[in-house]
């Protein structure tokens, strides 16, 4: 069963082949962002980064949702109170906050295009699109009450939940609206479910009649307005609000161990899905994979049909930790309609992808290179595998026999065209694609070196991302394909200005211009381009690609031509550089 | 004599103003400082602590009353003089550094303070140095730390190997709280003490102060 097919059915009560795990938090490590390339605090700010780093739960964890945001500001930050970035190692909190109790708290307009809002969407839209859904992707809210305590204060909020509660009111009503919206673009973007974290309303904090009579009404409308399945999680001891947590409309609900937890699933049979919960701090963050191991198999033993960590994953988590609550639910004996998938626990990144070979193992998908000559087959299958080490490795033993370009022209491009196809049959995921691009170019700078500059270089071709965009697998696929056909290529990069842009093409006079955008939101950029080479008095062919653009786009500037997929970006560039100009390219290329 | 358990009793329901009225009326009866503190202020917080370790009080209730016993603090402190009144002990506390969570730490504060300790507050994000010199300046009993974080919890650690570079680790004691903290990591880090909430720490202080 597919890890999000598991989750979605999980959650409402359904059936699974075995019980699922998330964290309906947030779930970033150290070892991910090291493992992925994608840190904070970039990756708070910059959809890409995010969507990466949220994906290493899917990935590199192996659970079977991720979720967005990892912090907690965004929705404060939109209405107005100052956000301290928290740098590499922690989160942003609220520094200020400037708004009194019983103060009218007005929702901009515009307020899904404040903040960080607009990265948080962005991000999902990414996921969507590169997950290729075989995680659920969960949106986080932060819940009125908790939004409320940055926009007066956690201590203002306290005190006048118990002397004024009314005064708070204003402050949970901008809160909620906020949030309502917020979820419904998320949902709009491709979020299938979404979690409001309320931990302000916390019996640690609030007595249970506040929870009840203050909190309870907003949270129900919140939930009533959303829908996707929603989850309800609230730290601390909630004993005591069992009822009215069960009573939120919640679908399920993410509890802490302070808790008692079986008597919550107990109490919320055939009501609402209660998530067991592993405690953070003491096992997740400092316990051993074992004891981890304990904990989920305990909590599987009572009947929860969903393991997840009680609240936000601590970032100094080792990997080991979190997979350790996956391999306690793969070997968990639960009602099933389908034998149990998975295998035991996967130690490199590349074994990691080997848990999703189940259709190589029935036969269905061959990811073989099928290259007759096995000095030729080890170098493409080397690539397919996306290991770079030893693509280098087998281009330098084929070298023995062959030459550079024919190394390039007979194993490394049929390779990537392999892997594009894989992509194709939604087989190959983001990540495979991304070890698969790197793993050739790895074998392509070989080959250059072994040329040397003596190979004639067959034109010239500026190559960028579009300003604000930092995606460059797309990019950087093509440019090995454009190599490895003998053009000279003048990479300048992510996020490159149009002005900067402008300049290259003035400098280095290419027959070709490239733009990637995965956004519809960078791909803006390339109709400035093309304005501003006009301007300059510059007719180029300027061949775009990437997922947010189409070809219907590409006709609506002037030299704009649509690149669509990779493996035609070398026959775009030689028309380019046999002189064709940019209206006989769009003859030729476009449909 | 004038009737301070009204006081105490303005103090446990969290009537600021009426707290300020009476503890003004006492003065003005001939009651002094000291007494009103002794008798009025720190009896009033410790039911509040009590009824706290009960369940009786959430935190509302005690930020409610310790916002009280500050009003009236802040009218009889003032009149003491000199010697008069011998706290119990003198505590440094803090939030770590990277971290802006108070509300915990205030209410250890507000608690301590109701029985009797004084305190010298250094606020949020306070680097180990910081508390360092607080200590050094104020020839503090006791340096308390207060993190929510796990990402800020090791700032703790930090400054207990701050105290000891400075030749002040046997020179004071100290406490460590916050949701992620746990009594073994107090022990692991050299830590003397651990409490889970505000109530149980003003007796963990004195614990600690007494051996």
């Amino acid at each position: 069963m597919n890890p999000r097919k598991r989750f979605l059915s999980a959650i409402m009560g359904g059936r699974v082949d075995r019980p699922s795990v998330v964290c309906v938090n947030q779930t970033a490590t150290y070892e991910q962002m090291n493992q992925l390339g994608a840190w904070w605090p970039e990756a708070h700010y910059k959809a890409a980064s995010m969507a990466r780093l949220a994906a290493g739960a899917l990935n590199i964890l192996g659970f079977d949702a991720v979720r967005v945001p990892f912090c907690q500001t965004v929705e404060a930050e939109a209405l107005g109170v100052p956000i301290r970035d928290g740098g590499r190692e922690s989160l942003p909190a609220s520094s200020a906050h400037p708004f009194t109790p019983g103060e009218h708290i007005p929702v901009p307009n515009d307020i899904l295009q404040r903040g960080r809002i607009p990265v948080v969407l962005d991000a999902i839209r990414i996921l969507k699109t590169g997950l290729r859904n075989e995680a659920a992707i969960i949106g986080g809210v932060v819940g009125p009450f908790s939004v409320a305590g940055h926009l007066l204060g956690t201590d203002q909020l306290l005190m006048q939940s118990f002397l004024e509660p009314d005064s708070v009111k204003p402050a949970m009503e901008a809160a909620l609206e906020t949030a309502a919206v917020f979820a419904a673009a998320m949902v709009e973007a491709g979020a299938e479910v979404i979690c409001i974290e309320e931990m302000a309303a916390s019996t640690d904090l609030i007595r249970p009649s506040t929870f009840t009579d203050l909190v309870l009404p907003f949270l129900q409308n919140l939930i009533e307005r959303i829908q996707v399945p929603t989850v309800l999680h609230i730290c601390g001891n909630t004993d005591p609000i069992i009822d009215a947590l069960i009573e939120s409309g919640a679908d399920a609900l993410s509890i802490d161990c302070k808790a008692n937890v079986s008597a919550a699933l107990e109490k919320a049979r055939g009501r609402t899905t209660v998530i067991g919960p592993i405690d953070t701090t003491q096992t997740l963050l400092y316990g051993t994979p074992e004891q981890v191991a304990a904990s989920a198999e305990k909590l599987l033993s009572e009947g929860f049909s969903i393991i997840a960590p009680a609240c936000a994953v601590p970032p100094g988590t080792p990997t080991a930790n979190l997979r350790a609550m996956v391999d306690a639910a793969s070997k968990a004996k639960s009602a099933t309609t389908k034998p149990p998938t998975g295998p035991g626990k996967p130690s490199t990144t590349v074994e990691v992808f080997a848990r999703y070979d189940i259709r190589v193992q029935k036969g269905e998908v061959s990811t073989s290179s099928g290259l007759e000559d096995p000095l030729l087959a080890r170098v493409a299958d080397s690539v397919i595998k996306g290991d770079a080490r030893q693509t280098e490795e087998a281009v330098q033993q084929a070298l023995r026999k062959y030459s550079p370009l024919d190394i390039i022209n007979l194993a490394l491009v049929p390779a990537i065209d392999k892997v594009g196809q894989l992509w194709d049959q939604e087989y190959y995921f983001l990540p495979q694609v991304i070890l698969a691009a790197d793993a050739m170019q790895a074998g392509v700078r070989i080959c250059e070196q072994e040329m040397g500059e003596s190979a004639q270089k067959r034109g010239k071709v500026v190559m960028h991302v579009a300003e604000g965009d930092v995606h460059s697998i797309g990019k950087n696929i093509v440019k090995a394909l454009l190599v490895a056909n003998g053009f000279e290529v003048i990479d300048l990069g992510i996020d490159v200005p149009v002005e900067k842009v402008v300049e290259a093409v003035k400098e280095h006079k290419p027959h070709l211009l490239t733009g990637s955008a995965l956004m519809t939101t960078t791909m803006s950029a390339f109709p400035k381009i093309a304005r501003r080479l006009e301007e300059e008095g510059i007719e180029i062919p300027f061949a775009c690609g990437g997922g947010a653009v189409t070809q219907q786009f590409c006709e609506t500037f002037n030299m704009g031509i649509y690149g669509g997929k990779a493996n035609r970006a070398p026959a775009i560039a030689k028309a380019a550089a046999e002189g064709k100009n940019w209206r006989e390219l769009r003859e030729m290329f476009h449909r | 004599m004038f009737d301070l358990s009204e006081l105490s009793q303005a103090v446990i329901n969290g009537q600021k103003a009426k707290a300020e009225e009476l503890t003004r009326k006492a003065l003005e009866e001939g009651v002094s400082p000291v007494t009103i503190i002794n008798e009025a202020l720190v009896p009033g917080m410790a039911v509040v602590g009590e009824k706290f370790k009960n369940n009786e009080f959430y935190i509302p209730e005690v930020l409610v009353a310790a916002r009280a016993m500050n009003a009236a603090m802040a009218i009889v402190k003032p009149l003491i003089v000199g010697d008069q009144l011998k706290p119990l002990g003198k505590v440094v506390i803090g939030t770590v550094r990277g971290d802006l969570h108070d509300i915990g730490k205030n209410l250890v504060m507000m608690m301590l303070e109701g029985a009797g300790f004084e305190i010298v507050d250094l606020g949020v994000d306070v680097a180990p140095e910081k508390f360092v010199e607080a200590a050094k300046a104020n020839s503090a009993d006791v340096v308390a730390m207060s993190a929510l974080l796990t990402t800020t919890m090791p700032a703790m650690k930090d400054t207990i190997a701050a105290l000891e570079e400075n030749g002040l680790r046997d020179k004071v004691k100290v406490i460590i709280g916050g949701a992620p903290v746990t009594q073994s990591y107090a022990d692991s880090i050299g830590a003397d003490g651990y409490a889970p909430d505000a109530a149980s720490a003003v007796d963990k202080v004195k614990e600690l102060l007494a051996a």
